[in-house]
């Protein structure tokens, strides 16, 4: 046999293919079931799982603003409502009203049961927190010896920096709040002095509130003293206690505060009594105070001068060893900087100067150029003069060549001087060659006697003047030479003294980099030290704060303050790993106080909407009738009822909305953890509980799921019911008899399916608007028109069931015929019957095909409620609520899972019909 | 019996002859002249059917032939009339139309400000009506008012309708108000003045004969007090009667409303054209030609392509009506040598060849190797596999591509990039359907998983179909697995499938959902003047360029398109019926 027996690899292979390719449809099914938005979300799946989004499609509930909705259309009458009675309107709008009622009463419900899983919640925490907290206070000494021991460590084995950087913190705070619990043992470690100079002002003060209250007492004891100024007395203590306790108690304050605005009023009760004695003590009473105002002021006053000592010593080294080298660093930097930008310049100025040089050049160039020609004119003028030199001699006696010749030696010597003046100069460049003009020129000047003597040769008259002409066209050129060449000198110079001032810099800049780059080291350090400084106060802070923990509150606030230090130095977290199991029921416990003090907030704001609600709704009961009345006689009415529960809905719906379903989130995330496994069915049930509530409240998508998936099942299920009786009619003929126009009919109808349809739109389109006007049953924007539309679909079809009839022998009908039977009678009796199957297919086919049609439905449809299924689900995708991907994978599935049904039932004989068309469906 | 069935038969020829004649004179008179031929060709063959004893078969047929005349060859027939104009945005109506529509634009004559006349001033109004019950009914007059002078107007008589029931033109009579009466045609109206103000007119009483009727004043937009009762006046008397009326007094001048003060005040308004006729010389003939004429600047409007053209002061032109007209083969040469034109089109021909071939390719390996794998006799659990392997078949496609395109290729939100791309391999997004490659991707992905399952099936069934003694065979002769495939299979197989295969290309070639509902064509083509995609295939081209009119609809040339894709579809089709050999039981 091929193959082996076993197929361990093509099971994988397949059941891996399957995941692949089922995936989409496991995420169709989970998405929907899903109770957060899957679109929003971070996970695959989620555990929350709801049948909300079914019940939504397929119910379509009413909740609270779709019944504010609908009352406020059944009180104006709206389209649905025309034509009703005052009675059947008053009926369906008492009807809304009991919804409404029901719907409050089942958000109480609703409420008052997830308010006793709360309860439980509550017991639970009750618990959980003494547990916790016993557990907190026996483990925590452990925690803080570790602290402790971490902490004078690290203080001891600091970095100098760190401790002047940790130092200049604890006394910035010191000047700004004075010395509070929370620093106490920080200045005691770090500034023992300071902190004994605090304790004896600590001192002082208590002395003297003990000492006023002791010499209070004998003060009230003396019989004349009334009950009033018992009272004003007493208060006046009460006020100094006051005033010490919020610390920073000095002299002045104690004269302004006290003695100004407190004691003077009671001087004149005091003396109105006229008890001598009394008014001694009172005097005494007023002078002890004041002394020792006085004496805490003097206290104060050291203890700030030690502060401000400290702070100047403190200071100075924190501008010696960090704020002067970070100030050092940027100063380098900015000079670095500086250089730069110098740097910069000089290389823009050095192409400006060499780009003119270069101009200059070109000048230069152009001149050798200039004289180039003349030269070649000369030389050629040379040659015909020296061609003469053999001839005899001709002297000129025409005044004007003598003239000439005169001039042009005169030109040539002045030329030749000024040649030399150039190259002389000290200038003149070595690309500028005048050897060859000099030369050339000499030829004039050493053969003068010679060419005077031939001047009478009109052509050698001619070519001297050529000379004539050189000096024309040189003379000009040559004060600009000279200019251009002392200023390419000038120049050269300045591009000389461009290039040192350069180098210069550069070097400046080079040495300077790599001392900033050993400062930079430094300075690197330096910042890990600020950082370490200040964790390492943050860490002195944490330890305080450890140290003082004796209640619930101050643990919790703890464990916030430790969480956010570990967040703020994730490294830290490595350092004290064994405490955070003690630390973590301490956050759980306090989400779960966040959670129930959410429900509890929500609570009383929903108990209060709906109380006001049912209020409005009662008022708007009453006077419905008459609003009903009123708007049949014609008048606009607007029901302020109505607007102000859809305003109070809308105003307290956002808030509650948002932080139920937090709290809800909440109560499924805490149920994860095994801290709370012995509650966590109650956490899972109030998570839905909340859920559920909200639902009654939320606004939902206007969607019509069942009425399209209605209007596409009667679609398809006619479309194929007449697909199936026209073909069968027509395809018979076609099979069974010989008539003209048979074979040029089958062409034609394989030629018509092929026809694209999408232009046919068009004229579908305008026939309909057409029909519609006759027969309004089969107009644009309904069922019927797009049913009717649907029948064009014949030829595939009828090509299906000719084939399907030639299967189908003819002996039956022509014996059926002997017996008497008429074609039409063989036709209904013997082959219809026959063709059961095929007709099955045919209508399967075109019942899906019909389902799946979305192209013409479209453009026919107008109105969301005429939608077919296909036409419906796109635009509710593509629309305003693309990211309800619960309702529309509910909606997906709900439409998919019957054709998956019956295709995979009609599975044989589809695939039979399909090939056979050649054509997917 | 035999009597009954003879008048049964007769009178149902005779209704249903009846029916279609009267159908397609309708029709000819509604301007569907196709579809009244396609009626007519129906009305012939009801009558051959019926009266010839041959036409026997065609009993049968007769409603497939009809329903098939009215909605598949009345259609070709209007595709192919199509492809030969520029039906379209701006010539959707036929000349005509244009005319006459052109005819009744009337302007009013408040932009003429260079001289201030009777005529540039605009009327006041007032509306008066008359109650029922204390209600008011859409029985109404109106006072006009200009330059001091007061008419009474009737309440307008609608001539005309559009499709939704609203006046698309309607006329009003008027007369001048004197010593508190007027008469218009066979009524007699006398105002009631106010007893505080003289001036300020309460009511009017229609006198006739029979009775008097009152008419109380109901609403102006001058007078404040009358507010409430704006809206009443705005959506049942300005919409239904004022909007597109024209009042015409004794003099023979038109008011209508003006687009200077809307529905407040009523302008003195003429016709805007006039048709005359302009003599011109060619070529030393003088030849008449009738035009329209602009009333305001006396000069010709122009027309060409299918355009009236108007010139103004300036000289520059602007269309002010189109018409749908015959333009030859334009349609189809721009198609090919406009570069605007051709370049998307070549681009989107291209792609479609691409697409449909690439999307059997895939589909087929895919189905293929499924359907040898389980097409292996020991293999358990075979029919549990392949249902479920069936089911992206099964699913209504529509479905399917919406789901891949909003669950998983949305680029922020899709499964894909949130959970594939970016967490576990950790690369950027990509930007599936708004990028040219990744679009045409996606498209083939989505393709290939609505496709493979019927591919497997198919040749799943083509496998079967081999004897296995063939192979066993072959074994004895030492063939290798690979030689078995290669030798037995893949010939045996490609002989039944390969139709199947031409028939995928087809339909994919043609695969309007796969692309419209997962990328509706885009990312969009940069320069191009319609709108084409880079996914775009022919045919969701075509229905773009027909519907989607955000530049303009252009159905001419969406119809010449569809005639080249029926021309490539029938061709493709032809060779696999020549594969196939399905025409050869059609001379049986």
């Amino acid at each position: 046999m091929v193959g082996s027996k076993h197929h361990y690899f093509t099971h994988l292979g397949l059941i891996l293919i399957l995941m692949v390719v089922l995936f989409p449809l496991f995420w169709v099914f989970t998405t929907s079931i899903r109770r957060d938005n899957a679109a929003f979300s971070t996970e695959l799946v989620s555990t929350r799982f709801t049948f909300q989004h079914y019940k939504e499609l397929i119910f379509k509930p009413k909740n609270i603003p779709t019944l504010i909705a609908d009352m406020k259309k059944a009180v104006n009458i709206s389209e649905e409502y025309k034509g009703k009675s005052e009675a059947q309107i008053q009926g369906s709008l008492t009807d809304l009203i009991a919804k409404f009622e029901k719907i409050l009463a089942s958000t109480d419900e609703y409420l008052n049961n997830t308010d006793q899983d709360i309860q439980k919640m509550n017991s639970f925490y009750d618990v959980q927190q003494k547990l916790v907290l016993d557990q907190f206070m026996r483990n925590y000494p452990a925690f803080l010896s570790q602290l402790q021991k971490f902490t004078q460590d690290t203080i001891d084995s600091m970095a100098e920096e760190v401790k002047i950087l940790l130092d200049s913190s604890i006394l910035e705070k010191i000047a700004e709040t004075g010395i509070l619990p929370d620093n106490q043992t920080l200045v005691e470690l770090r500034f023992p002095e300071l902190y004994s100079a605090f304790v004896d002002v600590t001192q002082k003060t208590q002395t003297l509130l003990n000492a006023t209250q002791e010499e209070l007492k004998i003060l009230l004891a003396e019989n004349s003293v009334t009950p009033a100024v018992r009272d004003q007395l007493n208060n006046s203590f009460f006020t100094l206690k006051g005033l010490i306790a919020t610390g920073g108690f000095t002299y002045t304050k104690w004269l302004r505060e006290i003695s100004i605005k407190v004691y003077n009023p009671l001087n004149g009760v005091i003396q109105a009594i006229a008890d001598e004695h009394l008014t001694t003590l009172w005097e005494l009473y007023k002078e002890n105070q004041k002394n020792s105002a006085r004496e805490i002021e003097q206290f104060l006053k050291d203890f700030n001068t030690k502060v401000l000592q400290l702070s100047t010593i403190i200071k100075a080294l924190k501008a010696e060893k960090i704020d002067n080298p970070l100030q050092n660093l940027n100063a380098l930097n900015q000079a670095q900087e500086a250089r730069t930008v110098l740097l910069n310049q000089n290389a823009a100025q050095k192409l400006k100067n060499s780009v003119e040089i270069n101009t200059i050049e070109n000048r230069i160039s152009f001149f050798q150029q200039q004289i180039d020609v003349q030269i070649a004119f000369q030389v050629q003028a040379e040659g015909i003069i020296r061609t003469f030199f053999e001839k005899p001699s001709f002297i000129s006696t025409d005044a004007i060549v003598l003239e000439k010749w005169n001039s042009i030696l005169v030109q040539t010597n002045a030329l030749l001087a000024t040649l030399q003046t150039l190259e002389n100069s000290p200038n003149f460049p070595d690309n500028l060659n005048l050897n060859s003009l000099n030369k050339s020129l000499r030829f004039i000047v050493d053969n003068k006697e010679k060419i005077v003597s031939y001047l009478g040769y009109v052509a050698l008259s001619d070519s001297i003047s050529v000379y004539a002409n050189t000096y024309l066209q040189l003379v000009p050129l040559f004060g600009d030479v000279e200019g251009s060449l002392s200023e390419r000198t000038k120049k050269l110079a300045q591009l000389d003294s461009l290039n040192a001032e350069y180098e210069k810099i550069e070097k400046e800049r080079i040495t300077e980099n790599e001392r900033l780059s050993v400062i930079s080291i430094e300075a690197v350090k330096l910042q890990n030290n600020i950082v370490e400084a200040k964790r390492n106060y943050d860490l002195l802070l944490l330890k305080n704060q450890l140290s003082t923990v004796t209640n619930w509150e101050l643990v919790s606030a703890f464990v916030t303050s430790y969480t956010a230090y570990q967040d703020a130095y994730p490294a830290e977290k490595a350092n004290f790993p064994s405490f955070i199991a003690i630390f973590e029921p301490v956050s759980y416990l306090n989400r779960l106080k966040e959670l129930t003090e959410d429900f509890a907030n929500q609570k009383n704001v929903i108990n209060l909407l709906t109380k006001t609600l049912r209020e409005k709704e009662q008022e708007f009961e009453q006077r419905s009738s008459l609003y009903i009345s009123l708007r049949m006689k014609g008048s606009q009415i607007k029901v302020q009822e109505l607007t102000e529960i859809e305003d109070g809905y809308l105003k307290a719906y956002e808030n509650f909305s948002f932080s139920l379903n937090r709290a809800g989130r909440r109560a499924t995330d805490l149920a994860k953890i095994p801290f709370f496994v012995t509650v966590k069915n109650d956490l899972k049930n109030i998570d839905k509980q909340i859920y559920d509530l909200v639902q009654l409240w939320n606004k939902k998508p206007d969607q019509f799921f069942m009425q399209w998936l209605l209007n596409s099942v009667i679609v398809a299920v006619l479309t194929a019911f007449f697909t199936v009786v026209v073909c069968a009619l027509g395809a018979y003929p076609f099979s069974r008899m010989r008539f003209p126009g048979r074979k040029y009919g089958l062409l034609f109808l394989v030629l018509l399916q092929m026809f694209p349809s999408i232009m046919a739109m068009v004229a579908l389109y305008s026939l309909l608007r057409f029909t519609g006007k006759i027969f309004p049953m089969i107009g644009l924007d309904t069922i019927g028109g797009v049913i009717f539309i649907y029948l064009g679909g014949l030829p595939f079809n009828m090509w299906l069931l000719k084939g399907y009839f030639d299967t189908i022998p003819d002996s039956m009908e022509e014996s059926a015929m002997i017996d008497g039977a008429t074609r039409f009678q063989t036709f209904i009796k013997i082959v219809l019957p026959l063709a059961v199957p095929i007709l099955a297919v045919v209508f399967i086919l075109c019942f899906m095909g019909t389902f799946n049609e979305f192209v013409l439905a479209r453009i026919m449809l107008q109105n969301p409620k005429n939608y077919t299924f296909a036409v419906g689900l796109q635009s509710f995708a593509n629309g305003p609520f693309q990211m309800e991907w619960g309702l529309f994978t509910a909606a997906a599935l709900i439409g998919a899972i019957p054709m998956v049904i019956v295709f995979l039932f009609m599975q044989k004989y589809l695939v039979s019909g399909l090939t056979s068309g050649a054509v997917k469906g | 019996m035999r009597y009954f069935r003879k008048i049964f038969f007769w009178v149902f020829l005779t209704l249903s002859n009846a029916f279609l004649l009267w159908s397609s004179v309708f029709l000819f008179n509604s301007a569907m002249e196709g579809l009244a031929i396609a009626l007519i060709a129906a009305l012939f063959i009801v009558d051959y059917a019926f009266l010839n004893p041959k036409g026997y078969p065609y009993r049968y047929t007769l409603p497939a032939l009809i329903l098939l005349f009215i909605l598949t060859v009345f259609p070709i027939y209007f595709t192919i009339k199509v492809a030969f104009t520029n039906y379209g945005t701006g010539h959707l109506l036929t000349r005509e139309q244009v005319v006459e529509s052109l005819l009744k634009e009337y302007i009013t004559n408040e932009n003429s400000s260079d001289t201030v006349t009777k005529a540039a001033e605009p009327y006041s109004y007032r509306i008066f009506m008359r109650s029922e019950n204390f209600l008011p009914t859409t029985d109404f007059l109106l006072i006009l008012e200009n330059t001091g002078i007061v008419y009474v107007a009737e309440k307008p008589n609608i001539l005309e309708r559009d499709q939704n029931g609203l006046p698309l033109s309607a006329t009003s009579r008027m007369s001048e108000l004197k010593g508190d009466q007027a008469i218009i045609g066979e009524n007699a109206y006398s105002v009631i003045r106010s007893t505080q103000d003289a001036n300020k007119i309460i009511a009017i009483n229609q006198i006739s004969s029979a009775r008097t009727t009152q008419y109380a004043f109901f609403f102006s937009f001058e007078d404040a007090s009358t507010a409430p009762n704006q809206k009443y006046a705005i959506s049942e008397i300005f919409l239904n009667y004022l909007e597109k009326a024209d009042f015409t007094n004794l003099q023979g001048e038109t008011l209508r409303f003006g687009s200077r003060y809307g529905f407040r005040k009523l302008m003195q308004a003429e016709k805007k054209y006039r048709l005359d006729t302009i003599t011109f010389d060619q070529g030393g003939k003088v030849f008449q030609r009738t035009v329209f004429i602009n009333n305001r600047t006396q000069r010709p409007l122009e027309e060409r392509d299918g355009f009236f053209y108007e010139t103004d002061d300036q000289g520059s032109q602007s269309i002010v009506g189109g018409y749908s007209s015959f333009v030859e083969f334009q349609n189809f040469t721009k198609m090919f040598t406009d570069p605007r034109l051709s370049q998307p089109f070549l681009m989107i021909f291209s792609w479609t060849l691409i697409w449909a071939a690439l999307s059997v390719l895939f589909t087929f390996t895919i189905g293929l190797g499924l359907a040898l794998m389980l097409n292996n006799p020991g293999l358990k659990g075979k029919v549990i596999y392949r249902t479920l392997l069936i089911i992206p078949w099964a699913i209504p496609s529509f479905i399917s591509v919406l789901v891949w395109r909003h669950g998983f290729f949305n680029e922020t939100y899709g499964v894909l990039n949130k959970f594939l791309v970016t967490q576990l391999f950790g690369l950027e997004g990509i930007r599936w359907l708004n990028n040219d490659f990744w679009a045409k991707v996606s498209c083939l992905i989505v393709n290939t998983w609505l496709g493979f399952p019927y591919m497997m099936t198919v040749s799943l069934g083509a496998l079967q179909s081999i004897p296995i003694t063939y192979y066993e065979a072959a074994c004895m002769d030492g063939a290798g697995p690979f030689r078995r495939f290669g030798k037995i299979t893949m010939p045996l197989l490609m002989t039944s499938i390969a139709p199947l295969l031409v028939g995928s290309f087809a339909f994919n070639f043609n695969n309007f959902v796969g692309i419209y509902l997962l990328t509706n064509g885009g990312p969009e083509m940069p320069n191009s003047i319609t709108n084409a995609g880079s996914t775009d295939i022919l045919i969701s081209y075509t229905y773009k360029l027909a519907f989607e009119g955000s530049r303009g609809q252009n159905f001419g040339y969406a119809a010449a398109i569809t005639l080249f894709i029926f021309l490539l579809v029938t061709g493709i089709s032809a060779v696999n019926f020549k594969i196939s050999g399905t025409f050869e039981e059609v001379n049986r």
